[in-house]
């Protein structure tokens, strides 16, 4: 077998383009890596940290502690409290995630099924609480809470979150009911189901999908959320992980491990519970993003 | 369900049934969102420096004047531009960028988009406590320290107290962290631009640039308008970073209209006015989203036309 002269020149600038395909690669994958360790390292120096001693960290902020100190996380855990913020946040983040879900969805299955007299403006005044910034409602809340005696309280503040979740909620839940086809319901009805046996034993289970996305983005929203849990808490026993963490400086006046103790304990369930969860915070997103 | 099937069909949509479904929902919304809203309104057009709300007098307009003449407010509004500034220089174009390598990448595309996440669900409190390690004047200053280990000594800054360099070092933490977010919103968009019009383009001779020029941009011009929309509520409603950095000082250079509105009511205690500069934010928000409603419905006119 011979080889021509072109056919040789054609596969010298195959394999050239290959390579330089190859290369292409190997320059984006370097860049993307570059701002993937921007994007970790902050979480990877706080975890270090947390591991060392004050004067350690002054000498050498960046390397890794040499004798592994964590007693810092015993004295988060116990000196500032850092037990019980995140005692609170779970049970804050599970009690509204519950609420939310059940408010938003009784009443999305109303508004995705039935045509009833002030349909419109029903949803036209849910959805104008996209509007409304949670800022402006701190003072009002502030007073309204104490006077029904939700002041300081979980309940009160899981009430809340679930309130301020509700538009979005509704929004994205009735988008998604409305896809469910009507056959099997009216299956169920011709069984002589009632509404509430159509929504929970049809409607509901039909929209798990729906439903998980949008108790990850209440779980990683609700975790972090930190303006509405600072003014409408004022003692340890109902503080939540993000407010602790804002005081923490107080109670450890020069040790920055400590402080950075604190910061891993508020900031490791949330990156764990977003491994878990990615995909549905990829779907949601996504689903916006097509919408819009 | 006994109970259910003996109610059966006769309550199945009825007034009664649609009520109690849609109420919890619209009465927990209406006594815990929209009436505190209206409430806040309200406390604006009041002079209530503590004490009793009934004992405020209603001065109507009057602290909305107060703004006009008072010095912090055009601080504070310039901070939100600069915000805003930040994130549509640098966050957008930099999620674009990341995007469209990640569409056009063989392998690993979703551990890249998995690690580029990570910032967006950290919480803002806890990355404003690293940010101020971070950019510190004091000797545990990250980046100073950095910057001396380099040899740099002249490049030091009080990044933190310094004017001119406070205003943009509490702005670009909240565009930093959201880049991932903005990242998955082009990604999604870019996967949804049907393979064949590149086939087509590189049949045509087309190369990578002109692709990504007359194909890849065009294309997501619409995703790209919302996302730019979305800063604007985003930038309007800033607060987290400055007032955890540096509350806002020093001598109120880097407070941002909300975290100004926070200083007012929880460390000066002037309810009435501080009420009222939030709701220049609010209403800002709606004046813009109301415009950019308006603009849109325009564009999508004139396509039909």
């Amino acid at each position: 077998m011979t080889v021509t002269r072109s056919e040789a020149a054609s596969i010298r600038a195959a394999r050239r383009e290959r390579w330089t395909h190859r290369l292409v690669q190997c320059a984006l994958h370097a860049c993307l890596m570059a701002w993937g360790a921007l994007a970790v390292y902050p979480l990877i120096w706080v975890l270090l940290t947390s591991l060392k001693y004050t004067r350690e960290l002054y000498a050498d902020p960046f390397g890794l502690p040499k004798h592994w100190k964590w007693s810092n996380y015993q004295e988060a855990w116990v000196y500032a409290k850092m037990g019980t913020y995140f005692l609170n946040s779970v049970l804050l983040t599970v009690g509204s995630l519950i609420l939310v879900l059940f408010l938003a969805s009784t009443a999305a299955f109303a508004l995705a099924r039935f045509e009833f007299r002030l349909k419109g403006l029903v949803w036209g005044y849910i959805l104008f609480g996209f509007l409304i910034p949670h800022s402006i409602l701190l003072v009002p809340l502030a007073i309204f809470t104490r006077q029904i005696g939700l002041y300081n309280r979980l309940a009160g503040l899981a009430l809340v979150y679930a309130a301020v979740g509700i538009p979005w909620n509704v929004f994205f839940l009735r988008a998604f009911m409305e896809t469910i086809p009507k056959e099997l319901e009216e299956a169920a009805i011709m069984d002589g189901a009632g509404m509430w046996s159509v929504f929970w034993r049809v409607i509901l289970p039909l929209s798990q999908p729906a439903l998980a996305t949008m108790a990850t983005f209440h779980i990683l929203s609700a975790w972090s959320e930190y303006i509405l849990a600072l003014v409408l808490t004022g003692t340890t026993v109902s503080r939540t992980l993000p407010v602790g963490i804002s005081l923490l400086e107080g109670h450890f006046t020069s040790n920055e491990p400590g402080v950075a103790a604190g910061m891993a304990i508020t900031i490791v369930p949330v990156v764990l519970a977003f491994a878990f969860l990615q995909r549905y915070v990829i779907k949601g997103i996504t689903a916006g993003a097509l919408k819009g | 369900m006994r109970r259910g099937r003996k109610r059966g069909t006769s309550w199945y949509g009825s007034p009664i049934g649609i009520f109690l479904f849609v109420f919890p929902a619209v009465g927990v919304y209406t006594a815990l969102m929209l009436y505190p809203s209206l409430l806040s309104l309200y406390y604006s057009v009041l002079q209530w420096e503590g004490g009793p709300i009934s004992a405020a007098p209603f001065v109507g307009l009057a602290n909305f004047r107060q703004m006009l003449s008072d010095p912090i407010v055009p601080i504070a509004l310039l901070n939100n531009g600069r915000r805003l500034f930040l994130d549509w220089a640098f966050m957008l174009p930099v999620a674009l960028t990341l995007a469209f390598v990640l569409s056009r990448l063989r392998h690993g595309a979703s551990v890249y988009r998995f690690v580029f996440y990570i910032p967006v669900i950290l919480p803002a409190t806890t990355m404003a406590l690293l940010w101020r390690f971070i950019l510190s004047g004091n000797d545990y200053g990250v980046l100073n320290s950095l910057l001396r280990m380099m040899g740099r000594e002249e490049w030091v800054r009080p990044w933190l107290s310094g004017d001119g360099y406070v205003q943009w070092s509490t702005s670009f933490p909240a565009s930093w962290q959201h880049v991932g977010f903005y990242m998955v919103i082009f990604l999604a968009a870019l996967v949804g631009i049907p393979e064949e019009y590149y086939e087509a383009a590189a049949i045509d001779g087309a190369s990578g640039w002109q692709q990504l020029l007359h194909i890849t941009l065009p294309n997501i011009r619409g995703v790209y308008v919302s996302c730019m929309i979305l800063t604007l509520q985003g930038a309007l409603g800033a607060f987290i970073y400055p007032h955890l950095m540096t509350k806002g000082g020093p001598m109120h250079l880097s407070e941002t209209l909300i975290s100004y509105s926070l200083y007012l009511l929880w460390q000066k205690k002037t309810w009435g006015y501080g009420s009222a500069v939030a709701t220049l934010s609010f209403l800002l928000g709606i004046i813009a989203v109301a415009l950019v409603w308006r603009f849109g419905r325009q564009r999508e006119s004139a396509l039909y036309r």
